[in-house]
């Protein structure tokens, strides 16, 4: 067969159709006239010979159509009679069309915003060449040398040793992530940043947009105003994306640093969530302390390497790695414990990201959550349809007498719900795209800006080509179903055919009853957590509490100037109008530092010894946070560096430490000094709120000699005095002009720490809503349309003296029946599920039967009046009419 | 449904249709009904090609390049289209007769033993 002759024939019938069609037409005419002539030449008369003619040619229609359907090109022109067809057909029945629509952007929306959030946070790999063999390196072992934070890990000179001796990685990298000051002096102005080691840049294979990328050349031990990489959307903003920018310098608050380079846009850092805006190399931060734990390792494995053979070479170098780097401060037993220490390796080819570790079981929750929002959309969208299909029954009919087949007029079906699902994703996806958005907004802070790559990516393609494919199904399988019956006698008998379509429509009903209780119950739950973590006692004062940290550098003012500075500042402040009391702490609550401590305690039986935390605070910090002292006495001015170092204790570390006896007058110990106990003040959170309580050792600020550069001030101001941010910093600009600052309010902290709690709130409160309006609808369709179709039965019982609440029992019962179904079926899918959200409830049991009682009575209210208001309707027909109208 | 036996109405394969719509041009170009009333020539009426399987055939064989045609005026002076073999076509009718003998050959003599 010629190929090129079929190509020409195809382009032919494509681009030529109306001439290739009237070509066909005149050659089966002119077949026609030479049969007929053909005919009357053996002597037959001309009506008879025409006859004849018509006879033996058939339906010319048909063989047309025959020819059609052989020419090449056949199904393109067929499907594109579909789809226009379908255009018509959808436009013709516009609100059809919308509820349809609407149902699925709302159902298509809320799934593909989540899993666009999962795809970024989850699944995405990093934006560098061969991202696959990427792997970091964690260590695990006893609590006493590791950090929290934000993957910090590896002391600068262990990072050295494991460089030195490793052989399983092919390049490896560290890094930690920090917050450079833009503002040489005055008021803080962060931008996220990264100290990196010298191969950062070339093992994740990143080149610049411009200039170069920092090497091992530039961190050398004891560089000074070493070379900076910045982002690329720091060059945009703020060196307006010039090309000279490379004979600029950084002037950050910690020293000036020469731009050696841009990032191409696309190059975000390692974490993902955020984003870095400048690079140092790991020599400028000058920290070298073997007992400070803050740089990340990465890099990638040797081919051939897996990860776990990558942590069996690390398991054998290891004694040899801590061994050289023991911080030379430890004590025997502390180093005893820091040689435990283990390390291993884990796969990163997605990063790394403590975003992803917050969010990951809430992302997956709301994930499936908005998976319900989807069945229940689908069920909208097949009852809907089923409606349809039976008005669009005798059309159906029509066309299959006409000749369609059955499979071709489920093609067309299918066709339909594709446009319909195709526009309902286009639509979703809008309303995704804003509801990412909205998320990524209230999870940022003023300070801690999420970036996330939400843009689409195949991933994204191919899932909601899926949900199109999913939902088409859902809009085409009920009247396909039926196809069977698409006959022109069928249709006559056309009350059957409605009371089988009522009966799908139940069950679909049904089934968003049953999704509504799982999505209204989990919106309940998601609630009252965040209401309950909202409300759950802090142990200290929200309202009307200021926070200012001022950040002082290590020459100005000289460190022997730093306590007269301190309390000049406390001073000022505390005669500010508008502020009742000034305090200052090492470790506010919330703010996201903590000071772990080991606290041994001797006793009568041997010594105690176990974690906890310490705060060293000036006298007035219980009066600004408002946390009462239960006994002994607080810090006064008689604490002096010359006295007896005093310490106050909260309720939880009595209870750890001292079996709940009093402790007052006991001694306790923190590396080289010992306190003696002097007071007992309320629990507080100290980390987060949803932590339990953690022992809190209390030490007098004033008793020690040398506060550091940076001094945390919280302020409470006088009830209902407005808080004077505004006065606090003129204080703060006159006395330290040179000095980074940051304010804030206390509820600010309050509302940051509980952004997952409120945003699993919001989004199930959405979906929640989403499921109880769709399955309403869906109550109060089924409804409706049974009474319609019942109007002639209730009309005649209505005329025969029938009670109204039989007309009403009557027309009722069967939704009653389905609805309880449903709402049981609910409660059975939603008790496992419940189970799953156990870490993001607070305060409340997954499980709790009375959020399912309270579920039952909203979803019944809304049943009711979406039940109710047809009913009644169909109570005052007039029976007349209705008998008048239906025969 | 292609080729329609007249007397018995049994269906044959496609691809005989095509043979005998070659055959039936390989003497000279015909017209649509010129080339029905052949094949019921050439076969001595044991086949009546129908118009709805034969204008398919005649415009899938076009379009496979066998077939070449154009508007001319018929022998009563009626304009018709007129279908004749092309390079290709008289090659592939070689073809599919020579298959064709194979397979008819192969058939009778399975059915002789």
């Amino acid at each position: 067969m010629n190929a090129l002759s079929l190509l020409r024939a195809l382009c032919r019938n494509v681009v030529h159709r109306t001439a290739v069609d009237r070509e066909l037409d005149d050659e089966v005419r002119a077949y026609a006239e030479l049969l007929e002539d053909d005919i009357r030449s053996k002597g037959v008369s001309p009506q008879d010979a025409r006859r004849a003619a018509r006879i033996e040619l058939g339906g010319v229609e048909s063989v047309k159509e025959a020819v059609r359907q052989a020419r090449s090109g056949a199904r393109i022109h067929s499907w594109c009679q579909d789809l226009a067809y379908a255009v018509r057909v959808l436009r013709r029945s516009p609100s059809f069309t919308s509820a349809t629509i609407g149902s699925l952007a709302l159902g298509i929306g809320a799934t593909a915003a989540v899993f666009g959030l999962v795809n970024a946070l989850q699944l995405r790999a990093l934006p560098v060449s061969v991202p696959e063999n990427l792997a970091m390196l964690r260590l695990e072992g006893p609590r006493c040398c590791r950090h929290t934070g934000r993957n910090r890990q590896v002391s600068l000179p262990l990072w050295r040793e494991i460089a030195k001796a490793q052989d399983a990685f092919a390049g490896l990298f560290a890094f930690a992530d920090t917050r450079f000051n833009l503002a040489p002096q005055g008021e803080v102005r962060y931008v996220e940043g990264l100290y990196v080691s010298g191969d950062f840049f070339s093992v994740l294979g990143v080149q610049p947009a411009l200039g170069r990328i920092l090497t091992t050349e530039d961190d050398r031990p004891g560089c000074t105003s070493a070379g900076a990489v910045i982002s690329h959307a720091l060059w945009r903003t703020e060196f307006g994306g010039r090309p000279d920018v490379l004979s600029q310098t950084l002037n950050l608050r910690s020293g000036r640093n020469p731009i050696v380079g841009v990032m191409p846009p696309e190059f975000l850092g390692v974490e993902t969530g955020r984003r870095f805006e400048v690079a140092l190399p790991i020599c400028a931060s000058g920290f070298d302390r073997a007992d400070h734990w803050w740089l990340a390792v990465m890099g990638r494995l040797k081919p051939g390497w897996t990860s776990q053979q990558a942590t069996a070479h690390f398991a054998t170098l290891a004694p040899q790695l801590l061994a050289a780097a023991t911080p030379p401060a430890y004590g025997a037993e502390q180093a005893r414990d820091f040689l435990k220490l283990q390390f291993s390796i884990h796969p990163a080819h997605n990063g790394v990201s403590v975003l992803r570790t917050q969010f990951q079981e809430p992302l997956w929750i709301l994930f499936a959550v908005a998976g319900l929002v989807l069945v229940a959309a689908c069920a909208n969208v097949a009852s809907l349809a089923l409606v349809r299909s039976t008005a669009r029954e005798p059309e159906f009919a029509l066309r299959a007498a006409l000749g369609a087949s059955v499979p071709r007029l489920v093609r067309q079906l299918l066709v339909e719900g594709v446009v319909v699902a195709a526009l309902g994703a286009v639509a979703g996806l809008a309303l995704a795209n804003l509801a990412q958005d909205a998320v990524l907004g209230l999870l940022s802070t003023s300070t801690d800006r999420i970036v996330l790559n939400l843009g689409p990516d195949w991933r994204v393609f191919a899932f909601i080509a899926l949900l199109i494919g999913l939902t088409t199904v859902a809009f085409a399988i009920a009247p396909a179903v039926r196809a069977r019956q698409w006959n022109l006698g069928a249709t006559s008998g056309r009350l059957t055919s409605h009371r089988s379509h009522v009966h799908a429509r139940e069950v679909l009903v049904g089934v968003q009853i049953a999704m509504s209780v799982v999505l209204v119950s989990a919106a309940l739950l998601f609630m009252l957590s965040a209401r309950n973590l909202r409300a759950a006692d802090r142990g200290f004062r929200v309202d009307d509490v200021l926070f200012a940290h001022v950040f002082m550098s290590d020459t100005d003012p000289p460190p022997e100037r730093r306590a007269e500075v301190q309390r000049q500042i406390t001073a000022r402040l505390g005669e500010l109008p508008g502020i009742a009391a000034v305090a200052h702490a090492s470790t506010p609550p919330l703010v996201g530092t903590s000071w772990g401590i080991t606290l041994r305690v001797p006793g009568t039986t041997g010594e105690l010894k176990a974690d906890a935390n310490r705060n060293q605070v000036s006298a007035a910090y219980f009066d600004v946070m408002q946390m009462p002292l239960l006994a002994g006495r607080p810090f006064n001015d008689h604490d002096t560096p010359s006295s007896v170092k005093v310490a106050i204790a909260n309720e939880t570390l009595v209870r750890t430490f001292f079996a709940g006896v009093s402790p007052l007058g006991r001694r306790v110990i923190d590396g080289n000094d010992t306190f003696e106990i002097v007071g007992i003040v309320r629990d507080s959170k100290l980390y987060s709120l949803r932590e339990p309580f953690r022992p809190i050792l209390y030490t007098a600020h004033s008793q020690f000699a040398s506060p550091s550069s940076t001094i945390r001030f919280v302020m409470r101001s006088a009830t209902g005095a407005a808080p004077s941010i505004e006065g606090v910093r003129q204080a703060l600009a006159e006395i330290v002009p040179v000095a980074g600052v940051r304010f804030g309010t206390l509820r600010d902290l309050v509302n940051a720490s509980t952004q997952t709690e409120q945003l699993m709130a919001g989004l199930s409160f959405c979906f929640g809503a989403i499921a109880i309006v769709l399955a309403t609808i869906g109550v109060y369709g089924v409804v409706s349309c049974s009474a319609a179709m019942r109007r002639r039965e209730i009309a005649i019982r209505l005329a025969l003296g029938a009670m109204s609440t039989h007309v009403v029992r009557a027309v009722l019962g069967r939704v009653l029946v389905v609805g309880l179904v449903g709402l049981i079926a609910g409660v059975v899918l939603t008790i496992p599920t419940a189970r799953l959200a156990h870490s993001i409830a607070y305060g409340i049991d997954p499980g709790d039967p009375r959020i399912l009682l309270a579920v039952a009575v909203i979803i019944l209210a809304c049943g009711a009046v979406a039940a109710l208001l047809p009913a009644r309707r169909a109570l005052r027909t007039d029976p007349l009419v209705a008998l008048k109208l239906d025969s | 449904m292609g080729v329609v036996l007249a007397d018995r109405r049994a269906a044959l394969l496609q691809g005989t249709l095509d043979l005998l719509i070659l055959k039936a041009l390989s003497a000279g170009e015909l017209h649509g009904l010129g080339v029905s009333r052949r094949v019921q020539q050439i076969t001595d009426g044991t086949f009546a090609v129908q118009p709805g399987s034969l204008f398919p055939a005649l415009h899938r064989l076009e379009e496979a390049g066998w077939l070449e045609s154009d508007w001319q005026p018929s022998e009563n002076n009626r304009r018709a289209k007129y279908y004749r073999l092309t390079k290709a076509g008289r090659r592939q009718l070689g073809e599919e007769a020579a298959q064709w003998n194979r397979i008819s050959l192969a058939i009778a003599r399975a059915l002789e033993t």
